[in-house]
């Protein structure tokens, strides 16, 4: 071990020699009596600053930490109740690091300890993590394990208020914990915001129903970088000339000619001239920014023909909820996705097949044989070497997309029911897949933290959106196909643009989730996105102002499913493994809390965001889609199986 | 730490690794857990990703494939592998695995293949409504705190009920007071006191679970109806002033004013119990009355003809009251009724078919005891025409040529009608006795009855207690029992408390005897030998035969003893029950027993029919005896099987007290050898 005096002087030296101070250089190593180093002997195994600031000797005490740890905790929990909670976010960070550098150094009996003695303050609030830092032991596994090298390497993000940041400090210098002080200088990215801003902070959490707990939150950027990140203009807005607009444009020039057909009759005495129909279409449009394949002009017909036919869903006028069940699954259906036309249902099984049933040819056998068998036209096509996660039919209607535990995706055609291509990228299994809203492009998120952009006609990805710390669970196209919704077992959502293939948005927020992310969905006008968890919350995220306006809670298992209505947008349909379909406003929490606070209106808590319940018959929901007509189409795997909670 | 070092050392064992150090082994354990640990946390995910909510073994080889690792092969079992302890260790198991031979696997046939994957498609809501179908989940459940709560207000309504039926007596003396003092009603304190209980009574209505908006508007009509009513009345008093009888008639016909007046006056003397008759008297509580008739009658379905039941519903309500508050409140019951109607659904789910075999089986049942009345009818009538025979006999006698042709005439007449009696009498009850029997055997064979079994014990032990006297349809009744315990799929376990009673009461009752013509004798074997195949039937509750049979004892000997024929019963009882229960319980009391019956049977002074008991019994003891004896002697001299073990059997004593009569049942062999001995 080196004297921290030698240590430094041989800094000076090193000093003077950069600057080529000679003179002094010599004189100085008179007089220290200390020979130059060569440059193979190396003295940076040290960061000097620390040694400097921190005593060496106190750093490896191992009891130094529990107290350290110990007075922290105590003087959290005796401050006042209103920096209790912001201060409250320090304590796992640190009870982390204490733990790995307790490893670190070798004393593994004594980590222990430390682990067993303060791991329930944080049981509650991060169960998983706290599992994974139980198996970590020795330094050897520490080194090798992800988890592990994650945390050690990035720094987490908190927000304080510049009041509790200042007693935070003075706290630290007054105790002489110079290991919290470390860890805070090392391991943390505090933000130091004005009480300003905090307030705005804090208007947002207020309307929530559930006043949860901070946690802190890693996203791998600082908050600089994230704030740059997020101050970034997206051009969330529906592409020019869109379907929904040429929808409104059609029923608003019905009401046009409705109006005028009455007037004309007024007209006629008066003799003014008719008005000509001008449809304004709304300022937020923008134009595609990757090429891609139009659709013909049948299939947009098509589609405007079937959009205006909907229905508009909304608080007072609740969708119909279509429920396809299957059964006889015998535990290895992973995945269905029925097509916007409900003409096919797909599945993807863990017996590595892939199945699906064609309605409309069901509906003919039916009718022309009339037999009381039913027949079964679904049809089993195998590839894949592993169990397949997820399913996605192509908005075209020819074909549909599979994602396997193999870490390929396959492209299988309905006409010809063969498989099309594969397409090789991912090292992991990949777990959730895509379709862009017009087709030709699909997007697929996978184990190995990464997701990647592929196109129909090409074997090798086209963009690879890298920036996760885990698992990407699922995956979303944006509804104007020029961005893509990703979340993460990291508890974040990003956001990627598809031009560049960079992260344009972060939604990290330290009250947002506690748990990965499970489900996706975005608003049909492109300007909400909605998230859900394993714990069953959903989280509605501005993207525009790259803020969370809402928070749902009320699920009790985890979210597999969720869609937005069609054209509007006003109701938000969650499912769940808890055998429900959960049916939400998003109206009423689409207006804006801020201007609700500043026009004095809110005193009403939102109370009747959750619309409404409803239970299946022993069924966890796996797919929720809303179909051109508004008609919510649901379908699910009946089990026979008690749930768990049941049994334990 | 989830291994110890010495299940490290022991798994080193398996492989061939004999000689691991203890800090080889704990770094070992440590390495070990952390790969486990690793294992299962990749494995949740791939459970996660797969949408279920319990980790598989699939997971796990998912996991172990994703770590490169190779999958463990083998038979997947549906069942989850179950370690088992090594016998001897504590601490060391294994899994219980079979090993198949090759060929075997190969040549079973196999498996059903399973059936494919279909689906099929519902209604889960329609504009945001639930369909109620099948398909649908039913979201009424009750639950646990509901049914308390249910239960709690069931015995609460009993309480007020029998409160009431107290009150309303005394209201009603009140009222024909007032009815008759108080001629001239004072029309502004009836009104003011009505007020004051229409206002009790809606409060009382908050207290009830009912739709209250519905029954608060009909309500208020019949405030309404109320006043103008009140307004004619008084017009009407005004008139009639000096005439209470009118004004009682006007009263009582006037159906919409009926309770209030009358409990208007009650205010005018009993103000301080005023709230407390109101709320016993008013609406609400009167809707309570018909939720509790209505209950009754559901519990009659429960337990048909339970006279007990019947007697309090038509008992406490004051019947003139009643008919007033009835049709008040009608319209308002009905809605209740509806309301309760549902309930009554949810809580007897019985099909129809059910409903009609039980009411079948019951109407077969009891008809043996219409029979049996019939049949006495029969006889009276046959005994009352021998004496008129004989009178007119007597008479023809004295008059000759006056009455000669008369009385042969009736005579003629009143022996067709007879015989034509008699005949039908003869095929009802051959048809009767066919239907019994085929019923019968129904009980004992039919497993779709277990939903009716509630209701048959209950029909049982009812039935035992009214029909004491008629020892046929009690053996009717005992050989439905039989047949309820015979059935091999009817589980009787939570229904013995009911049932051993209303037998033991069979076997041992001493009400038994009156009727001398009757052979109760067989009808305490036939109950005796229930009680044994229940005894056999749940052996498996070692608590059910000693209960039995403490209760027997203590009817044979001791300070309670009962009758001579209890005694009987109880004997026969202890015979059925098996030869250790003689050995042990009969045996060690037959001295008693034997010199009490001799007692009896050797005193003159005793009446004939209490002698012929005490035989009876003295039989049935060296029955009971004989049976064991036999069984020893046999087992005595052959030397093969072991010898039964008798605490109190002495050969010797037992010719002591019994004298020959036992020799009959000794082993013919050793006949003479006994003999010897004597």
């Amino acid at each position: 071990m080196l004297n921290l005096e030698k240590l430094i002087n041989y800094r000076v030296m090193k000093y003077l020699e950069n600057n080529q101070m000679y003179g002094t250089l010599n004189t100085f190593e008179n007089e220290t009596s200390l020979t130059r180093l060569t440059n193979n002997q190396r003295i940076e195994r040290y960061n000097l600053v620390e040694l400097i600031l921190f005593d060496p000797q106190k750093l490896l005490d191992p009891q130094f930490y529990f107290n350290s740890y110990q007075s922290l905790k105590n003087w959290i929990n005796t401050s006042l109740k209103l920096f209790q909670d912001e201060l409250r976010v320090l304590l796992y960070p640190i009870f982390l690091h204490c733990y790995f550098d307790l490893i670190e150094k070798q004393k593994n009996e004594r980590a222990l300890e430390f682990f067993h003695k303060f791991k329930h303050d944080h049981l509650e609030k991060f169960p998983t993590e706290l599992g994974l830092l139980q198996s970590i032991t020795t330094k050897r596994q520490m080194e090798t394990n992800n988890f592990a090298t994650t945390t050690r390497s990035k720094k987490f993000n908190i927000i304080l208020s510049s009041h509790s940041f200042e007693l935070y400090f003075t706290f630290l210098q007054e105790m002489e914990l110079d290991l919290l002080n470390k860890i805070t200088y090392k391991y943390l990215n505090i933000r130091v915001i004005s009480s300003n801003e905090l307030r705005r902070y804090k208007i947002v959490d207020d309307n929530d129903e559930t006043e949860g707990e901070k946690l802190a939150l890693m996203t791998g950027e600082t908050f600089e970088e994230i704030f740059s990140i997020n101050s970034q203009k997206i051009e969330w807005g529906l592409l020019k000339n869109c379907i929904e607009d040429r929808v409104n444009e059609k029923r608003e020039r019905e009401l046009f000619e409705k109006k005028e057909r009455i007037l004309a009759i007024t007209r006629k005495r008066k003799r003014t001239k008719a008005k000509q129909f001008v449809f304004q279409e709304p300022l937020n449009r923008t134009n595609s920014l990757i090429p891609a394949p139009k659709l013909t002009i049948q299939e947009n017909n098509r589609r405007i023909e079937e959009l205006s036919l909907s229905i508009d869903a909304g608080e007072n006028n609740l969708p119909s909820i279509c429920m396809f069940t299957l059964f006889n699954s015998q535990n290895k259906v992973n995945s269905v996705d029925i097509s916007k036309d409900s003409r096919y249902i797909t599945i993807g099984c863990s017996d590595s097949s892939v199945r699906y049933w064609d309605l409309t040819k069901q509906l003919e056998k039916k009718k022309s044989k009339k037999t009381n068998k039913k027949p079964d036209f679904s049809k089993v096509m195998h590839g894949h070497q592993g169990e397949v996660y997820s399913v996605k039919i192509s908005p075209l209607n020819h074909s549909f997309v599979s994602v396997s535990q193999d870490g390929t995706a396959r492209l299988w055609s309905f006409e010809t029911d063969h498989c099309l291509s594969i397409y090789n990228g991912h090292n992991f299994p990949i777990w959730d897949v895509d379709f862009s809203p017009f087709g030709y492009y699909f997007v697929t998120g996978s184990m190995d933290k990464t997701a990647m952009l592929w196109s129909t006609d090409s074997e090798r990805p086209h963009r690879l959106f890298v920036g996760h710390l885990s698992d990407v669970d699922c995956v979303k196209f944006h509804p104007n196909s020029n961005y893509v919704a990703t979340g993460s077992s990291d508890r974040t959502v990003r956001l990627w643009s598809l031009s560049d293939g960079k992260c344009v948005r972060i939604f990290a927020d330290m009250k947002g989730h506690k748990s990965g992310i499970t489900s996706l969905a975005f608003s049909p006008d492109g300007q909400l996105l909605a998230s859900g968890d394993e714990d069953g919350v959903i989280c509605l995220w501005d993207i525009g102002k790259s803020m969370r306006i809402r928070k749902f809670n009320s699920h009790d298992n985890y979210i597999t499913c969720m869609d937005f209505s069609v054209l509007n947008g006003n109701i938000l349909a969650s499912g769940s493994v808890d055998n429900t379909v959960k049916i939400w406003n998003v109206e009423l929490a689409r207006k804006n809390p801020i201007d609700i606070q500043r026009s004095k209106i809110l005193k009403h808590k939102f109370q009747n965001v959750l619309l409404k319940t409803f239970p299946t018959k022993n069924t966890p929901v796996l797919h929720l889609g809303f179909s051109m007509r508004n008609i919510l189409h649901a379908s699910g795997v009946m089990t026979s199986d008690i749930p768990n909670n049941q049994e334990f | 730490m989830f291994l110890s070092t010495d299940s490290i050392k022991n798994i080193g064992h398996t492989v061939g690794v004999y000689s691991l150090k203890e800090t080889v082994a704990a770094e070992l354990s440590s390495d070990v857990e952390y790969r486990l640990r690793e294992l299962i946390q990749d494995a949740l995910k791939f459970t996660k990703h797969s949408r279920r909510t319990r980790l598989t073994q699939e997971d796990i080889n998912s996991a172990l494939d994703l770590h490169g690792k190779y999958k463990i092969l083998g038979h997947v079992k549906k069942e989850t592998p179950k370690f088992q302890r090594v016998i001897g260790d504590q601490e060391l198991f294994y899994l219980d695995e079979k090993i198949f031979e090759l060929e075997e696997v190969i040549n079973a046939p196999l498996p059903l293949y399973p059936r494919n994957v279909s689906f099929s498609g519902h209604w889960l809501a329609v504009d945001g409504i639930q369909p109620r179908t099948l398909s649908n989940p039913q979201f009424q459940k009750v639950t646990k705190k509901q049914k308390k709560q249910q239960d709690q207000q069931q015995l609460k309504l009993e309480e007020e009920e029998t409160q009431q039926a107290k009150e309303t007596e005394s209201i009603q003396e009140n009222v024909n007071e007032n009815a008759t003092g108080n001629g001239n009603g004072n029309g502004n304190r009836n009104q003011e006191d009505k007020q004051q209980e229409q206002k009790t009574k809606q409060s009382n209505y908050l207290l009830e679970d009912l739709p209250l908006k519905r029954i608060r508007r009909r309500r208020r009509k019949q405030q309404e109806s109320c006043e103008t009513n009140q307004i004619e009345l008084e017009e009407a008093t005004s008139t009639q002033q000096f005439d209470p009888r009118a004004r009682k008639n006007t009263l009582l016909s006037d159906v919409n004013l009926g309770t209030s007046t009358i409990t208007a006056k009650i205010t005018l003397k009993r103000e301080d119990g005023i709230n407390n008759i109101l709320s016993n008297l008013n609406i609400p509580s009167q809707l309570d009355l018909k939720l509790l008739k209505q209950k009754v009658q559901i519990e009659e379905q429960q337990q048909p003809n339970d006279p007990k039941n019947k007697g309090n519903s038509t008992k406490e309500k004051n019947p003139r009251d009643d008919s007033k508050l009835k049709s008040v409140h009608e319209e308002e019951q009905n809605l209740v009724k509806m309301e309760k109607e549902k309930e009554v659904v949810i809580r007897h789910v019985l099909t129809q078919e059910l409903q009609l075999y039980y009411d079948q089986v019951i109407k077969i049942v009891l008809t043996t005891s219409e029979n049996e009345k019939l049949e006495k009818d029969l006889i009276e009538m046959e005994k009352g025409r021998e004496q008129e025979n004989s009178y007119f006999s007597t008479s023809s006698s004295s008059f000759p040529s006056f009455a000669s042709s008369s009385t042969t005439t009736t005579n003629q007449f009143g022996n067709k009608q007879w015989e034509n009696k008699l005949k039908i009498m003869k095929e009802k009850k051959e048809y009767h006795q066919k239907c019994l029997q085929i019923i019968l055997n129904d009980l004992s064979q039919n497993s779709g009855i277990i939903q009716l079994v509630p209701y048959f014990i209950q029909f049982i032990a009812s039935k035992v207690r009214i029909y004491f006297n008629q020892i046929s349809q009690l053996i009717t009744l005992m050989k439905a029992t039989e047949a309820l315990v015979m059935n091999p799929s009817i589980k009787l376990e939570r229904y013995l408390h009911q049932l051993i009673p209303s037998i033991m009461t069979c076997a041992l009752s001493v009400d038994l005897e009156r009727d001398v013509n009757e052979d109760h004798w067989e009808m305490r074997e036939y109950a005796a030998q229930i009680i044994a195949k229940i005894c056999s039937k749940y052996r498996r509750f070692p608590a059910l035969q000693p209960n039995i049979t403490s209760v027997l004892v203590a009817a044979l000997v001791g300070k309670n003893k009962r009758p001579l024929a209890s005694q009987y019963g109880a004997i026969v009882c202890l015979q059925a029950l098996g030869k250790n229960t003689i050995n042990m319980l009969l045996l060690p009391n037959i001295e008693e027993l034997l010199s009490q019956f001799e007692k009896i049977i050797n005193q003159d002074k005793q009446k004939q029919q209490k002698k012929i008991h005490a035989i009876r019994c003295k039989t049935a003891l060296i029955n009971a005896i004989g049976n064991i004896l036999f069984d020893q002697t046999f087992t005595q001299f052959s030397s093969e099987s072991k010898p039964f073990n008798s605490l109190h059997l002495n050969v010797s004593n037992l010719y002591d007290l019994f004298g020959n009569r036992i020799s009959p049942f000794v082993y013919s062999d050793k006949y003479y050898h006994t003999q010897s001995l004597l």
